[in-house]
């Protein structure tokens, strides 16, 4: 995007998850699949300040206006985060993003530490895709953001909890007795033939391999003396942060080191999103 | 003791004659899935759609097929509204679909997903 030559990249960070990904057998029966290692990996990048001049200009030139390049990242994102309510300083926050899990902290001396670490959402939804076969990154998308059910009859679902529902209204043949995703715009049948339970598992897999590594990395690097034990709340923030599961998978990391996490609301309405676009713009008016 | 004989369990198909291979694949489609099937001939000329319905509600596993005159195909399920069916097949759809009607039909009973 910023026309940077391959050879000026320089990788700052790096996440390898091990995966097991199903491969069509060669010389097998018709559609035999058999397990195969795999690495998934996500890199972060170093850009420079030219670089985002580069943005800044195209910017400025489509949109008519002046654009000035500011702010840390980080340090924008505590200052988001500070606008939930019910939360001060000291404060860690951690943004779980689609490419990379950001962690920051602010001290009570007003010193604040921030970093960057690779792999996020678009790792977990990659992860689905490639451990389900899915083969299609909208469907993974799906299955990341929507508990599971099991279409027991044309009137029955089992949710992933064990409840049951019963509709009204028949479901449609094409999800007769499929595993489905709950979406808001109704069932969407997973083309798997694993069971409920092992979809579920992948999916929580993906998120904790993801996730929960990232977070204890990131923190501990922005923790006082590298001690999560110095932490007492983290705030969640980002899109990832709106998962109905991996706020919970995370307090459930967290919990031994005795860290306490919640989602981030900023400005008491926003939801966990555009902490930092608020950082910057608070930033912004007391400047100005 | 009660006088009432137990009744197999079946997919009941209403076949109103003449096309006897529609018949046939639909007959093997089921048999491919391990299902049992009741043919009844029937009169007159009720659409697929119909027959079906009647024969789901006759069969002990709320399950049917219809195959009117003019060869078309119906599978039905007893709790189903009566006028949207599983699935409905052309008379000149051929017969590799005639008998996934049969098996459509068959996975509603077993519970598996249709294809
Ligand atoms: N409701 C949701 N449930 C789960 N994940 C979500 C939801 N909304 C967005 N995401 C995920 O959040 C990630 C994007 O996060 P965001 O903070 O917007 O991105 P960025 O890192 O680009 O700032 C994507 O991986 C997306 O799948």
């Amino acid at each position: 995007m910023t026309g940077q030559p391959a050879g000026e990249i320089r990788i700052r960070d790096l996440l390898a998850v091990d995966t097991l990904v199903p491969r069509e057998v060669r010389g097998g029966l018709a559609g035999e699949v058999a397990p195969e290692n795999a690495v998934a990996i996500a890199a972060m990048v170093r850009t420079d300040r030219s670089r985002m001049q580069v943005v800044a200009d195209r910017v400025a030139a489509a949109l008519g206006c002046t654009v000035a390049i500011g702010g840390v990242e980080g340090e924008m994102a505590v200052r988001g985060a500070l606008t939930t309510p019910g939360v001060g300083v000291p404060v860690a926050v951690l943004d779980l993003g689609g490419g990379s899990t950001d962690a920051a902290l602010l001290g009570p001396d007003g010193r604040s530490a921030a970093v960057h670490v690779a792999g996020a959402g678009e790792l977990v939804t990659k992860l689905i895709d490639a451990e389900l076969a899915l083969e299609d990154r909208e469907l993974a998308e799906i299955v990341k953001r929507h508990p599971l059910a099991k279409v027991e009859s044309f009137f029955r679902l089992r949710h992933e909890d064990g409840t049951v529902q019963f509709v009204t209204e028949p479901l449609p043949p094409h999800v007769y007795a499929r595993v489905v995703a709950m979406t808001p715009d109704g069932p969407v049948p997973v083309p798997t033939r694993r069971s409920l339970d092992q979809v579920r598992r992948v999916r929580r897999a993906a998120k904790r391999r993801v996730f929960t590594v990232n977070a204890l990395r990131a923190l501990r690097r922005v923790a006082p003396g590298g001690s999560l034990r110095l932490l007492d709340f983290v705030v969640l923030l980002g899109g990832s942060a709106l998962d109905f599961e991996i706020p919970d998978l995370l307090a459930e990391a967290l919990a031994p080191h005795g860290v306490v996490c919640g989602v981030g609301n900023v400005h008491g309405t926003e939801g966990p999103r555009n902490a930092v676009a608020s950082g910057l713009v608070a930033a912004f008016a007391e400047e100005a | 003791m009660s006088t009432e004989r137990p009744v197999a369990p079946a997919v009941v198909v209403r076949y109103a004659g003449g096309h006897s291979e529609v018949l046939r694949q639909v007959c093997a489609g089921l048999e491919e899935e391990g299902v049992p099937a009741r043919v009844e001939q029937v009169t007159g000329d009720q659409g697929c759609v119909a027959l079906a319905y009647a024969a789901a509600g006759a069969s002990p596993l709320e399950t049917g097929i219809g195959i009117d005159a003019t060869g078309a195909v119906a599978v039905h399920h007893a709790a189903l509204p009566r006028t949207a069916p599983v699935r409905t097949v052309r008379a000149d759809a051929g017969s590799a679909e005639h008998r996934l009607a049969g098996g459509t039909a068959a996975r509603v009973v077993t519970i598996q997903p249709l294809r």
